[in-house]
């Protein structure tokens, strides 16, 4: 197994555990994971980034399109979806993936594979795509909760 | 008389959700500061019980503001709150005489034990 499917091997359930975590204790929320993550179809409006650094850099990113990071953030801090500013709903996607980052940092410490991490930024903007020059996504994930959708995915960079 | 709050954290998202879960539980926040100087400065303003206090955050940091705020007050309470948990920082802070670590995310219960175990 090559040095790039071991990561993946230990980081894709630290990913997903993290994810599940972070959504639940934040927001009361439960994601499950959708298993055909090509037909999922999900709209990525705005996405949450961090560049993880260690033996291979990372990139790792949340996207999810409005509506879901309305309902995360007003679960989140008890504010109604209608009262919630944009500049709000971005801090809050940049927090979600700061917080899963954060967590999976921590479940693989004391891995050869232990990772420091950037400062989370968000990408916003309607029909865009993440684009990876010669790569594809190492590890991609979706989840639905409440109906709506949202994606997680690690680059090697 | 109610426990005066003071946040201190760069993140909007992360004061809504502090503020309500303190104000349900009974606490007053007293202020709210985006970045290190303006907690330290506040601190000194506003003399409150507690200190819930980021780590990263720009101008100053958490750890530098709460070092200063320690300087001036060695029995204040500060409880720091991050996504990292690095062992470098969580010695760093000890060192400071940081009351708490709180790592994110946390939910209600976390959030109102932490503060039970220091006041």
């Amino acid at each position: 197994m090559s040095d790039m499917e071991e990561r993946i091997q230990l980081l894709g359930p630290s990913f997903i555990r993290a994810m599940q975590d972070v959504t639940a204790t934040m927001s009361g929320m439960t994601v499950t994971e959708i298993k055909d993550c090509a037909s999922a179809g999900i709209r990525g409006e705005i996405t949450g980034a961090m560049v993880l650094v260690g033996g291979k850099n990372m990139l790792a990113s949340i996207s999810m399109p409005k509506e879901t990071a309305s309902l995360l953030v007003s679960y989140m801090t008890g504010i109604p979806t209608e009262k919630i500013i944009p500049e709000d709903l971005y801090d809050g996607v940049g927090e979600l993936v700061n917080m899963v980052a954060g967590q999976v940092k921590a479940f693989v410490f004391t891995t050869p594979y232990r990772f420091q991490l950037t400062s989370p930024f968000v990408i916003v903007g309607e029909g865009y795509s993440i684009v990876h020059k010669n790569q594809v996504a190492a590890f991609w994930k979706c989840f639905e909760t409440a109906g709506l959708k949202l994606q997680l995915k690690v680059y090697f960079m | 008389m109610p426990l005066k709050i003071l946040l201190v954290d760069d993140s909007p998202m992360i004061h809504n959700l502090l503020r309500k879960v303190l104000e349900k539980n009974g606490y007053e926040i007293c202020g709210d500061a985006k970045n290190g100087k303006e907690g330290y400065e506040m601190y000194q303003e506003l003399h409150p019980d507690l200190v819930f206090m980021d780590i990263s955050m720009p101008i100053m940091s958490g750890l530098e503001a709460a070092a200063a705020i320690k300087k001036i007050n060695s029995d204040s309470k500060i409880i720091m709150l991050s996504a990292m948990g690095d062992e470098a920082v969580l010695s760093e802070a000890k060192e400071i005489g940081i009351n708490l670590f709180l790592k994110k995310p946390f939910d209600e219960y976390k959030i109102v034990s932490a503060i039970s175990s220091i006041i």
